[in-house]
C-alpha cells in the first residue's frame, strides 16, 4: 500500500489549537494599529463597490483593487511569512501564492469598469464582505478568546479571503458575467478556504465552518446562471471597460 | 535566569557509570526525599550506558511559536522533567519552533550539558543534511547531539553515511532511524538488519502493537536501543480513558493514572529502551517519569489491559 495513503490530516497538524489562537493574538500585537487602516480599507471597498459609477472618475476598479491587493500582500508576508511560519514551516511556501493573488487583484481592478451590482450574486457577495469585516472578528470573543485575538480583515487570512470572495461575486454581478480574470482570481481564495477549513477542523475548532461555508457560497454563487442584460451590465458596457471575454458563454 | 533547583547530573556519570552509579547521582539535593521514586534506567545496548526509561517528546507540544508565555510554560515542563530525573528530549526540524523552544529552555535552566539531546535529520536532499544538523544544533544551543536519527527514513542512505561519519569523528554519540504510525516496517527491518545503528524509534502502544511482531524482537537480536513514540496516540488514548475508572489491579503495579498504565505496558516489553510522551503540563512530565518506577505489567496484565482498552475506546 502507498505509504502516503496512510496519512490523515491530523498527521500534518504540528500545533495545538491554543497555540494557533495565541499566534493570532501575537500577530495582532505585532501589527497593531494597522488594524484600523485595514478595516477602513475594507469599509472603503464596500462603499465603492456599492455604487462604482459614483466613483467613475476615480477609476473605481483601482480604488477597490489597490487596498485589497495591499491587504493580500500584507497577509502573505506578515501573517504567512512571519507569524504563521513561526509554528508552521509550510506557511512560508504559501507566500508566493498570496503575492500572486495580490497581482491578480490589481490586474482585475485595472480592467474593471463597474456597473451597479444587483442580483443574487451581489446579495451573496455583500453578505460575505460584510461578514468578513464585521462578523468574522467577533468569532474570537464569541469563542471566549480575547478581542486582541480577533481575526481582522486585511491582517488575518480568513476574513481577507472571505471578503475577497464576496468582492469577486459583487464584481461579477456588476459586470453581469464571469470574466476569465475574475474566475482566475477565485482560485487561490477557494484553495485557502480549503486549507483553513481542514486546519481548523483538524484542531476541532468550531470556527471551521466559516471558510467552508464561505467557499461553498462562492462556488454556488459563481455557478448560478448569469442574469440577462441589466442596467448594471449596460452601464458597464457604456463605460468602455470591463470588456473582458466572458467565461462559459 | 531561572537557576536549577537540583544538582546537575554528570553525563559521564550517567552514561559510563551504569545504572547503580547513575541512580545515586540522580538524587537531587533539594526538594527530593529518599522516599521519592527515581526513574528506572534502561541500558543502551551498543554502549552499555544507562538512560532513563521515560523521555520527553516535543511534537506539537513544544511548537509554540514566539509566544513568551507558552515558551515559558515549556521551560517549566522541562524543569519538572529534569528535576524528576529525566534526561532524553526528542525533537526534529519538522516540529516547527520546538527546537528553539528546547534550546531556550536548556539555556535558562542551565541544562545544556545534562540533557540527552535527541534530534533528527529530515531533508530530502542528503547533501543538505550537514547544514540542517548544524542549524538544529544552534537552535538547541548544545555542544553536540547525543543521538541523531534519520526522520521517517527520508533519504536514509545518504543521511546514515553522514551520521556514521559524525559518530566516527566524535561529533555524535549514537545514530538512529525513525518511523511512526506503523509505517514502512519492512524497510525499517531491512535497515535494522543491515546497518550498524544504535537506536530505532517507532510507534508502539496498547493499540498499535505491530512493532512487537518483528521490529522489537529484531532490535533485541541486533542490540539496537528502541525509543517508542506516540505512546498515547497523541492523546487519543488518554483523553477517552481519563473519565474511566482504572482497572482494580492498577495499584499492584504502582499506577495511579491511565497514562502511567499505558507507559508501563510499553516499558514491559524487554526491547524497549525509552518511551517519549509529550506534554504541556509539568506535573504530567513527572507523572510520566514515575511510570518507569515499580513493577511493569506482566504478560497476563498486558493482555488484560489490551482487552480493557479495546472495550473502553
Amino acid at each position: 500500500m502507498n505509504t502516503w495513503l496512510t496519512y490523515r490530516a491530523e498527521d500534518f497538524l504540528m500545533f495545538s489549537e491554543p497555540v494557533y489562537w495565541q499566534m493570532i493574538q501575537t500577530h495582532n500585537a505585532v501589527f497593531w494599529p494597522l488594524h484600523i487602516l485595514t478595516m477602513l480599507a475594507g469599509l472603503g471597498i464596500l462603499i465603492v463597490l456599492g455604487n462604482p459609477m459614483r466613483f467613475a472618475r476615480f477609476r473605481p476598479g483601482l480604488l477597490i483593487a489597490v487596498p485589497l491587493a495591499a491587504c493580500w500582500a500584507l497577509v502573505g508576508v506578515g501573517f504567512l511569512g512571519h507569524s504563521y511560519a513561526s509554528i508552521n514551516w509550510a506557511a512560508e511556501r504559501l507566500v508566493p501564492l498570496f503575492l500572486l493573488q495580490s497581482a491578480l487583484i490589481l490586474l482585475a481592478g485595472a480592467r474593471f469598469g463597474g456597473g451597479t451590482p444587483n442580483g443574487i450574486s451581489a446579495v451573496l457577495g455583500f453578505g460575505l464582505l460584510a461578514y468578513a469585516l464585521v462578523g468574522h472578528p467577533l468569532l474570537a470573543p464569541l469563542a471566549g478568546r480575547p478581542v486582541s485575538a480577533a481575526e481582522v480583515f486585511g491582517l488575518a487570512p480568513d476574513p481577507t479571503v472571505i471578503g475577497t470572495l464576496g468582492l469577486l461575486m459583487i464584481a461579477r454581478s456588476s459586470l453581469n458575467r464571469r470574466t476569465a480574470l475574475l474566475s482566475l482570481a477565485l482560485v487561490i481564495p477557494i484553495l485557502w478556504c480549503g486549507v483553513s477549513w481542514i486546519t481548523l477542523d483538524t484542531m476541532d475548532a468550531w470556527e471551521s465552518w466559516a471558510p467552508a461555508v464561505a467557499a461553498l457560497i462562492a462556488v454556488i454563487g459563481w455557478s448560478l446562471p448569469e442574469r440577462s442584460a441589466s442596467e448594471g451590465a449596460a452601464t458597464a458596457t457604456r463605460s468602455g471597460r470591463g470588456a473582458e471575454k466572458p467565461v462559459g458563454r | 535566569m531561572i537557576e536549577p533547583r537540583v544538582s546537575r547530573v554528570s553525563r559521564r556519570a550517567l552514561l559510563a557509570g551504569g545504572a547503580g552509579a547513575a541512580l545515586t547521582t540522580l538524587l537531587p539535593t533539594v526538594g527530593w526525599t529518599a522516599q521519592t521514586p527515581v526513574p528506572s534506567l534502561r541500558t543502551i545496548p551498543s554502549s552499555g550506558a544507562g538512560i532513563p526509561a521515560i523521555g520527553l517528546g516535543s511534537w506539537i507540544t513544544f511548537n509554540v511559536g514566539d509566544s513568551p508565555v507558552l515558551r515559558a510554560r515549556c521551560t517549566e515542563v522541562m524543569d519538572a522533567f529534569f528535576q524528576a530525573g529525566g534526561r532524553m528530549i526528542d525533537s526534529s526540524p519538522m516540529y516547527g519552533s520546538a527546537q528553539s523552544v528546547i534550546g531556550d529552555g536548556l539555556r535558562s535552566l542551565g541544562r545544556a550539558d545534562t540533557v540527552f539531546a535527541t534530534d533528527k535529520v529530515w531533508i530530502s536532499d542528503t547533501d543538505d543534511g550537514p547544514d540542517q544538523i548544524a542549524e538544529s544544533r544552534a537552535l538547541w544551543q548544545v555542544p553536540k547531539f547525543d543521538l541523531l536519527q534519520v526522520h521517517n527514513l527520508v533519504g536514509w542512505e545518504g543521511h546514515l553515511r553522514t551520521l556514521f561519519e559524525m559518530k566516527q569523528s566524535g561529533r555524535l554519540s549514537y545514530v538512529g532511524i525513525t518511523t511512526s504510525h506503523g509505517r514502512r516496517h519492512r524497510d525499517l527491518a531491512e535497515i535494522m538488519a543491515r546497518e550498524p545503528i544504535d537506536f530505532v524509534q517507532l510507534t508502539y502502544n496498547v493499540r498499535d502493537r505491530a512493532a512487537a511482531d518483528r521490529l522489537l524482537p529484531l532490535a533485541q537480536d541486533r542490540g539496537i536501543a528502541v525509543i517508542v513514540n506516540r505512546p498515547f496516540r497523541r492523546g487519543g488514548l488518554t483523553r477517552p480513558l481519563e473519565s474511566q475508572a482504572l482497572p482494580d489491579w492498577a495499584g499492584e503495579v504502582g499506577a495511579s493514572t491511565w497514562a502511567q498504565l499505558l507507559l508501563k505496558f510499553i516499558l514491559a516489553h524487554p526491547a524497549v529502551t525509552s518511551a517519549i510522551p509529550a506534554t504541556t503540563q509539568p506535573h504530567h512530565a513527572v507523572e510520566n517519569l514515575m511510570a518507569s518506577t515499580g513493577p511493569m505489567l506482566d504478560a497476563d496484565l498486558s493482555r488484560r489491559l489490551i482487552a480493557q482498552v479495546e472495550t473502553l475506546i
